[in-house]
């Protein structure tokens, strides 16, 4: 086998394990990147829903305590005031989703789904459960979803969520007695569910792994190509046409030509070589004829 | 306030007019309120006045309320139609409408008076609701009453949205104490002498007050010709515009 091949053989082998390894490693980092950065931006609106949560009880109701005695204002409950909050954010960022997901709601929009209801019941089932991550197809695509159980931890919630006859009536003037009654102390009722659609991010990280992908190839390819002109050049062609000359001169054509080299590497110095065994040789010869 | 004041206004908006004695005036927040003072409110605008002891009323109209501040006993406010919020504080005070009467020491209410009916609703404490044809009633907290002319008291549980839509925004909140930043006094600025248009509904409401009341304007040939038209109604301004109709007749011989 020609020493080319050989060697673009061994390069060949080096470049695709090396390819594959990086590409498999690149791969695995960004969409891992890509999965937390996910997880991250649901970690964040959780956040957000809380905060909205505690600044409507600690200081918007207390505002509108009085207007309360006229008329039930919705505005005043935390899970209103996070859902609409995120209703406001959906107009802009509409694959963006919160829902304070309950079995048996006040407010009928916010009855859990099928899907809803089982993550629900994984904490219904588990109460050291704090938090569900997970996945999920939806028609605009993959969506992360992160929930966190909501339990009646105070009694003041039994005021409004346990029986119609001691809720108030303002309330039940506007949201009837049927649904979001019977609640329990300590009962998980629901739960707070965050989705963030997984496209965008995801199609990022792909991108970016193929950029990545790419310029290695490019990369792999100039050092082949580059190797292989150095190797013909420096090395090849220079021992091909050695090997020329010296096949002549066995023969006895020791007018094949001369064993010169301009370059002072390896094969300089060893067509210098040669070309001294070549006059020692031409000598030889003349003292033997002689 | 000085010791005569009965009253101060703290909040006045375009459109509301003084009537003290005759006269028709502008007022300001910081004016003085005495008694027998009314004062008249256009459709949606404020008035709010404040009593001694922290009592405080706000008035919107259409309407008018006519303050009474005996120097002994509680101020009584009569209000013909508006809407009212009080803010009641001991000794407390009265309110008088055509189709009741209510009467607060320690509470909370709004009340909307129309021409032959009058709605309350009780934020906080409790009112005694009074009328010369139905026993007294008290209403509670959180309770709303209505009651026409013609019908008797009527009870729900909480507000009709009805009721509530048509009063004022701010009569649902709590009502600020605006007295305590006020920095000066201001003085009634005189606007026109009353009609006899505007003085008829007073004159309907309580004829012998008003009759005496006004009894002044018959100087004016304007005032004096209008109410000439209807004199039967008044029988003191007729003796005193037609001495001659009482005279006594000298006994025949
Ligand atoms: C003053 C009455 C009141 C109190 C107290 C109250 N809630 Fe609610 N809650 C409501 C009303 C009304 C709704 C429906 C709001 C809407 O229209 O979205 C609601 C909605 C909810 C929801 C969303 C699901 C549903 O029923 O529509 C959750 C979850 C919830 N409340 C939990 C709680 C918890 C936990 C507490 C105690 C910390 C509490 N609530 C206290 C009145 C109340």
């Amino acid at each position: 086998m020609k020493l080319i091949w050989k060697f673009n053989l061994v390069l060949l082998g080096i470049f695709v394990l090396g390819f594959l390894t990086a590409g498999y490693v690149s791969y695995r980092a960004l969409q891992d990147n890509a999965r937390e950065e996910i997880l991250q931006n649901a970690r964040l609106m959780m956040e957000a829903a809380l905060s909205t949560r505690n600044y409507t009880s600690t200081q918007v109701k207390p505002l509108l305590d009085t207007q309360m005695r006229y008329k039930f204002l919705p505005q005043t409950v935390p899970a209103y005031a996070a859902t609409e909050q995120f209703t406001e954010m959906r107009k802009k960022h509409p694959d963006y989703t919160y829902k304070e997901a309950t079995l048996n709601p006040t407010n009928l929009r916010d009855r859990a789904t099928d899907w809803e209801a089982d993550v629900i019941n994984v904490f219904r089932g588990n109460a050291a459960m704090v938090e569900v991550v997970g996945e999920r197809e939806t028609p605009t695509g993959p969506a992360l979803y992160l929930s966190r159980p909501i339990q009646i931890k105070s009694p003041a919630c039994l005021e409004c969520h346990s029986t119609a006859d001691v809720a108030p009536k303002t309330m039940i003037d506007q949201y009837g007695s049927a649904n979001g009654f019977g609640w329990r102390m300590d009962e998980i009722i629901g739960a707070q569910i965050v989705s963030v659609p997984m496209t965008v991010p995801i199609e990022r990280a792909s991108r970016t792994f193929k950029t990545f992908m790419t310029s290695l190839a490019a990369v792999f390819l100039a050092i082949f190509v580059l190797l292989n002109v150095m190797l013909y050049t420096m090395v090849i062609r220079r021992v091909t046409h050695l090997a020329g000359i010296a096949d002549q001169v066995s023969l006895g054509n020791m007018d094949a030509g001369e064993f010169k080299s301009r370059s002072r590497d390896e094969i300089g110095v060893l067509t210098e070589a040669m070309g001294r065994m070549k006059a020692s040789l031409v000598q030889a010869m003349k003292m033997l004829g002689a | 306030m000085d010791s005569r004041a009965a009253g101060l206004v703290t909040h006045v908006e375009p459109g509301v007019r003084l009537l003290r004695g005759v006269t028709l005036y502008k007022i300001a927040p910081g004016v003085a309120l005495q008694d027998g003072d009314i004062l008249t409110a256009p459709v949606k605008a404020q008035v709010q006045v404040e009593l001694d002891k922290g009592t405080i009323a706000n008035f919107a109209g259409p309407g008018a309320l006519w303050l009474e501040a005996p120097t002994s006993g509680t101020a009584t406010l009569t209000v013909p139609g508006g809407a009212l919020k009080l803010v009641a504080k001991a000794p407390g005070v009265r309110v008088r409408t055509a189709a009741f009467d209510v009467g607060l020491t320690e509470a909370i209410v709004v009340l909307r008076v129309e021409l032959a009916a009058t709605e309350i609703f009780v934020e906080t404490g409790s009112a005694r609701l009074v009328n010369p044809t139905s026993p007294p009633r008290d209403a509670k907290r959180g309770e709303y009453v209505h009651k026409s002319l013609s019908t008797a008291f009527a009870a729900r549980p909480l507000p009709p949205r009805t009721f509530v839509d048509a009063l004022p925004r701010s009569f649902l909140d709590a009502l600020p104490a605006l007295a305590p930043g006020l920095k000066s006094k201001a003085v009634p600025v005189p606007d026109h002498d009353i009609t006899y248009a505007e003085a008829q509904p007073w004159l309907a409401l309580d004829r012998p007050t008003f009759e005496r009341r006004f009894t002044a304007r018959l100087r004016d040939p304007a005032f004096r010709k209008a109410a000439a038209a209807e004199i039967a109604r008044y029988p003191a301004w007729d003796r005193l515009l037609h001495p001659e109709k009482y005279e006594r007749k000298p006994a025949p011989k």
